[in-house]
């Protein structure tokens, strides 16, 4: 007896020994944590884990959001879609004469007591050092929108910078807003290796909260700048982002309240946390919209009269009664309806599957025996990409493909992985492909301007655009991006679905959640717990 | 005698019963379903089980039953499509190891090796996330990474059968040596390869199901049971049925296999017989 | 001992390279790869883009990448991962633990409750018990550890509340061993839950082989008590081959951590394999397969010590 316990027991001691090193080694001593008592800090809980907090290394939307934590920008937008100063002390005017050079040149005046969080000023040299660090070519960064257009960056003194341009650019104000405007510290950052700093994982800014630790996969813990420039604020002493990746997960920590925001629900769990009495729905906006793009220098999408089909015999109103649950409405401009340049009267395309027949009979597509129509013995076969990965996606896919069909169009689906998807796309190696995509407030040409993944060429309506990003004054182009849309409709190079939102779940005890243009997380430094 | 001893065993039995129903209920499905299982009908989604949707509705409004049926056929040739070839593979390499021995056994016991240092699945994501996938090409590749069990068991039976007399009689007769091999020594020694055969067309059903989970799975329009049931878990609560069924088809697919493995290991081994 | 250790580790060297050429040429040699997310960029050029792949020394053709991948990883530089930007030996090892954790609490639980029914399967008189027990057996096998995954989270953490929704620790916490325990309890349940049937299973069948044997009826037959039989004869043998197996089933342990780790958001390599995958992040999945692989071959060897300690007819040599 006592022989055989003997025997038994190196593997035993095998696993004991592995699992008190195991836990001996995960309790590495983290940063003296001594956590806030609870009405002085909050839980927001992030479905996916920012890769860095390294501004500008990162396009993921849980990336921007958590650098909004300890970052600022120029300015912001509010909830009213208005621009505010945030480190600049005003927005730049033509009457401010912010705006020089017929918007050419854009001065920036940076507050007075904005500090980074280790006390040091905010300063102009520190916007130069932001442009510098965003146009450097050898480093990898996926986005360098207009920064890119600067020509140089004028330290007019130690509180002013002057943005110069060559040509009129009137996109700079949605920039330094929104996506690419987190300013950046040159006196920490300066003469290193950017590509791989530390400080992707322990950044320093001069936002209200500061990253104490981080946790890989599980969590990253905030706590309060003490040298942020607004007296009193933030009014929460630290702030915790749990990472959250699976589904149950996400619901059980809600239903037991144990996170205050819960970010980018989806439109599936409308009805889960409609049930919770302690949570509300918090629709967070976005200028993005879900979108089918139609290649339209494809043989067969070129035809006008088939992107035109196409857009006839999807029935939106259901997918976004259904699917969406009712959270939108279909959309036929490019830009949505909460766009402040919005055009609300552009030709519609109601589900209409004769009108769609119709114009595949004048297309010269003839429906064959099996219901799919044929042109010169050819079938109308179109292939529809997509990010693998997104039950949501799918869904709308299957129901188009299901739509389709019934006007005699035969599709398949192509998956690609998210990171394949924009290459895939440059290349024009596709016909017809669902995603989204957000614009800026103002003006919104990154689409049609940009990428262009689309291929559309009518240079009518590009030409309307190209002229709005040089015109300074907001009614003329306001009059000139509505005109696009119109002819933009007409055309149909892109089909669009509806708008895109972000659900957020906010626990009723929080005070001051309000998700802008900005950021779901701009204004964190109002939140209070009850 | 092996067929009677199987059949007293009635957890094998039943699951052989089982199985052959779903194959036979999958094989009909165009017969067997109410609906197209592609049919979208988004007004009437997730609706519960009912006369007209026997298993409830899913998120876009198909119906659960009929889409349970077709995605039995490519979760079931799934399972059978990898074991088959994985056996293929694996009988092949193991008895020409086992019996030439040599360079080539070195070869393949190394790749054997390196192959067991990951777990499939592992190497199955990797081959998924750079390769494009499709349900076949997922075939391909569960196959590629899980035949090495089945050659180390039929080269470990090939080296006995090798050295019994009957092989030397064939080549005293003057039979050529892979003739042999195929011929005489083979056949012999797959016998423990049906066991392990049948559990990997559960193994493989299993793996598909947690490579849909992890965003690697087989993509649309193939449906397959793994498949349905992680697009239910958005659902769990608001619409039970739609992970229900799925799940029960599974684990009945998987436990039913694993019964009959079970009875077949018992009756073809033969220290059991005449018990 | 030590020079049969060391023969061991040495021979599996030549494993780790092989396993590390496949994966580096499945990795590397597809069409398209990390650096093409920049060309998205309208303001990037073609230009741009090559001095990305250069930076991160993607021009080169593939073997030239592997040796040099191969000479800095055996100097203990595993590179710098493209999407977390921070060498990648660190990025995986603050994770491995974890892992190694929840894996080898996986192991302890399925092996105290497989060992438990499969005496119980294999000695209760009734037979109604041992069909069973068997029956339960292949269940806990069959159900797909994400489904059950989430109803433990469901049942057990959103409506009992008696474990927390995830994660590995409670966050700004100090330390304490409750807290952990708290915390690994569910994952660990759910993914032994699988090895708790291939145990009971294993030992079920050995173990009634066993006690037809010849020796353990001579021993009831000299009157020795039931359980004395069990004890001292059969589960002896029967265990041993349960520390091989136990060594054989590690990749698929870590295949089920995969899964556990996203449904109860455990911070384990698994899901940092996952999102490197997703995001190309060549290193990273270099880095965590390797190390994985280390894992395995470490295990093997030591579960081959362990089987050679425990059993006197393996002699180190």
């Amino acid at each position: 007896m006592t022989k055989n316990s003997d025997r038994s027991r190196p593997s035993l001691v095998i696993v004991i020994l592995a699992l008190a090193l195991a836990i001996a080694s995960t309790a590495v001593p983290s940063a003296p944590s001594a956590a806030a008592p609870a009405s002085r800090r909050a839980t927001i809980g992030l479905v996916q884990e920012p890769r860095t907090l390294m501004p500008h290394f990162d396009l993921l939307s849980v990336a921007h959001e958590t650098q909004n934590l300890a970052f600022e920008c120029l300015l912001a937008i509010d909830e009213k879609g208005n621009y505010v100063p945030r480190l600049a002390t005003e927005v730049p005017s033509t009457r401010n004469d912010g705006i020089g050079g017929e918007g050419r040149t854009y001065t920036f005046k940076i507050r007075n007591g904005a500090k980074w969080a280790d006390g040091r000023p905010v300063t102009a040299e520190d916007v130069e050092f932001t442009w510098q660090v965003i146009t450097n070519r050898s480093l990898p960064i996926p986005s360098r929108v207009i920064w890119s257009d600067v020509q140089r960056v004028e330290v007019v003194n130690p509180q002013t910078a002057r943005l110069h341009f060559a040509e009129p650019n009137s996109g700079v104000l949605a920039v330094m807003a929104t996506d690419s405007c987190f300013i950046m510290p040159k006196h920490m950052l300066a003469g290193s290796d950017l590509s791989n700093a530390p400080f992707h994982r322990k950044p320093l800014g001069s936002g209200p909260f500061q990253v104490q630790e981080w946790t890989a996969g599980s969590f990253i813990r905030l706590t309060k700048n003490p040298s942020y420039w607004v007296a009193g604020k933030p009014a929460l002493d630290e702030l915790q982002v749990r990472i959250l990746p699976g589904t149950e997960g996400q619901r059980a920590a809600m239903q037991r309240g144990e996170v205050d925001l819960m970010m980018h629900l989806t439109t599936a769990d409308l009805s889960f946390v409609e049930r919770l009495s302690d949570y509300r729905v918090v629709k967070s906006p976005t200028h993005a919209q879900w979108q089918f793009w139609l290649h339209n220098e494809d043989p067969i999408l070129s035809d006008k009269n088939v992107r035109q089909a196409l857009a006839y015999g999807l029935d939106r109103a259901t997918i976004t009664k259904s699917l969406m649950r009712g959270t939108v409405e279909p959309m036929d401009a490019a830009l949505p309806p909460s766009h402040p340049m919005h055009n609300a009267r552009v030709k519609k395309y109601p589900y209409n599957v004769e009108q769609a027949r119709g114009l595949l009979d004048r297309a010269g597509w003839v429906a064959g025996a099996d219901g799919i129509r044929r042109k010169d013995g050819r079938p109308l076969r179109l292939e529809i990409l997509n990010i693998a990965g997104q039950v949501e996606r799918r869904q709308v896919i299957q129901i188009a493909q299901e739509n389709w069909r019934r006007v005699g169009i035969d599709t398949t689906i192509r998956e690609i992985d998210a990171p394949a998807f924009p290459p895939t796309m440059a290349q024009g190696n596709f016909q017809i492909a669902y995603g989204s995509f957000g614009e800026r407030h103002d003006p919104a040409f990154a689409l049609w301007l940009g990428t262009n993944w689309q291929r559309y060429r009518n240079e009518r309506a590009l030409g309307l655009l190209r002229r709005a990003l040089t015109t300074v004054r907001r009614d003329q182009r306001v009059s000139l991006v509505r005109e696009f849309q119109a002819v933009a409709a007409e055309d149909m190079p892109i089909l669009m679905v509806a708008p895109r939102i972000f659900l957020n779940a906010a626990h009723q005890r929080l005070d001051g959640y309000v998700p802008t243009l900005s950021g779901s997380l701009w204004g964190a430094q109002n939140w209070q717990v009850k | 005698m092996v067929m009677r001893r199987f059949r007293r065993n009635r957890p094998a039995a039943g699951g052989a019963v089982v199985l052959v129903v779903l194959a036979v209920v999958s094989a009909a499905a165009p017969f067997l379903a109410t609906h197209r299982p592609d049919a979208v009908d988004p007004l009437n989604m997730l609706q519960g089980p009912s006369a007209v949707h026997w298993m409830g509705t899913d998120d876009i409004g198909r119906d659960t039953y009929s889409r349970l049926l077709y995605a039995g056929r490519v979760s079931l040739a799934l399972g059978a499509g990898v074991a088959v070839l994985a056996v293929g593979i694996g009988a092949t390499l193991g008895a020409v190891t086992g019996y030439f021995g040599g360079r080539t056994d070195a070869i393949v016991g190394a790749v054997i090796d390196a192959l067991l240092t990951l777990p499939a699945i592992v190497l199955a994501m990797v081959s998924g996330a750079f390769l494009q996938l499709n349900t076949w090409r997922l075939v391909v590749i569960l196959s590629l990474v899980s035949w090495t069990t089945v050659a180390r068991l039929v080269r470990a039976q090939v080296l006995t059968l090798r050295a019994w007399p009957f092989v030397e009689e064939a080549r005293a007769m003057g039979a050529a040596e892979s003739r042999i091999l195929f011929r005489y020594v083979l056949p012999n020694a797959l016998v423990p390869v049906y066991v392990s055969g049948t559990l990997l067309v559960a193994y493989a059903i299993l793996v598909e199901s947690a490579l849909s989970f992890l965003g690697f799975g087989v993509p649309p329009p193939a449906a397959t049971w793994g498949g349905m049931l992680n697009a239910a878990q958005l659902y769990y609560r608001e619409a039970p049925w739609l992970a229900i069924f799925p799940g029960l088809a599974i684990t009945l697919v998987v436990a039913s296999i694993n019964f009959v493995g079970e009875g077949l290991r018992e009756a073809l081994d033969p220290r059991l017989r005449g018990k | 001992m030590t020079r049969y250790f060391g023969l061991r580790l040495a021979s599996a060297l030549p494993r780790l390279a092989l396993i590390s050429i496949f994966l580096f040429a499945l990795i590397h040699t597809p069409p398209g790869g990390p650096a093409d997310i920049y060309a998205a960029d309208p303001s990037a050029t073609a230009a741009d883009v090559a001095r990305i792949k250069e930076l991160w020394g993607l021009d080169q053709p593939v073997p030239l990448q592997y040796g040099r991948w191969l000479r800095n990883a055996i100097s203990g530089d595993w590179g710098q991962s493209f999407s977390e930007r921070r060498p990648v030996l660190a990025t995986v090892l603050e994770r491995l633990p974890n892992t190694v954790l929840l894996t080898a609490s996986a192991v302890a639980i399925s092996l105290v409750f497989g060992l438990l029914l499969g005496v119980l399967g294999a000695s209760h008189p009734s037979r109604a018990v041992r069909e069973g027990v068997q029956g339960a057996a292949v269940l806990g096998l069959s159900v797909p550890t994400f489904w059950s995954g989430a109803l433990v989270l469901l049942i057990f953490s959103a409506n009992l509340r008696w474990i927390p929704s995830g994660g590995a620790a409670t966050i700004g916490a100090p330390f304490s061993i409750g807290d952990r325990l708290l915390h690994l309890v569910g994952p660990a349940l759910v993914l032994g839950s699988i090895y708790i049937a291939q145990w009971t299973r294993y030992l079920q069948a050995g173990l009634s082989e066993v006690l037809r044997e010849d020796y353990v009826r001579t021993a009831r037959a000299k009157g020795l008590a039931g359980r004395v039989v069990l004890v001292r004869h059969a589960l002896r043998n029967a265990v041993l081959p349960l520390i091989t197996l136990l060594g054989l089933e590690i990749p698929r342990l870590l295949s089920g951590a995969l899964v556990t780790e996203v449904v109860f958001a455990w911070p384990g390599v698994g899901r940092l394999l996952t999102g490197a995958l997703l995001q190309r992040d060549y290193p990273l999945v270099m880095g965590v397969l390797m190390l994985l692989a280390f894992a395995v071959v470490a295990v093997n060897i030591l579960t081959d010590v362990a089987y050679a300690l425990v059993d006197p007819r393996v002699r180190f040599g």
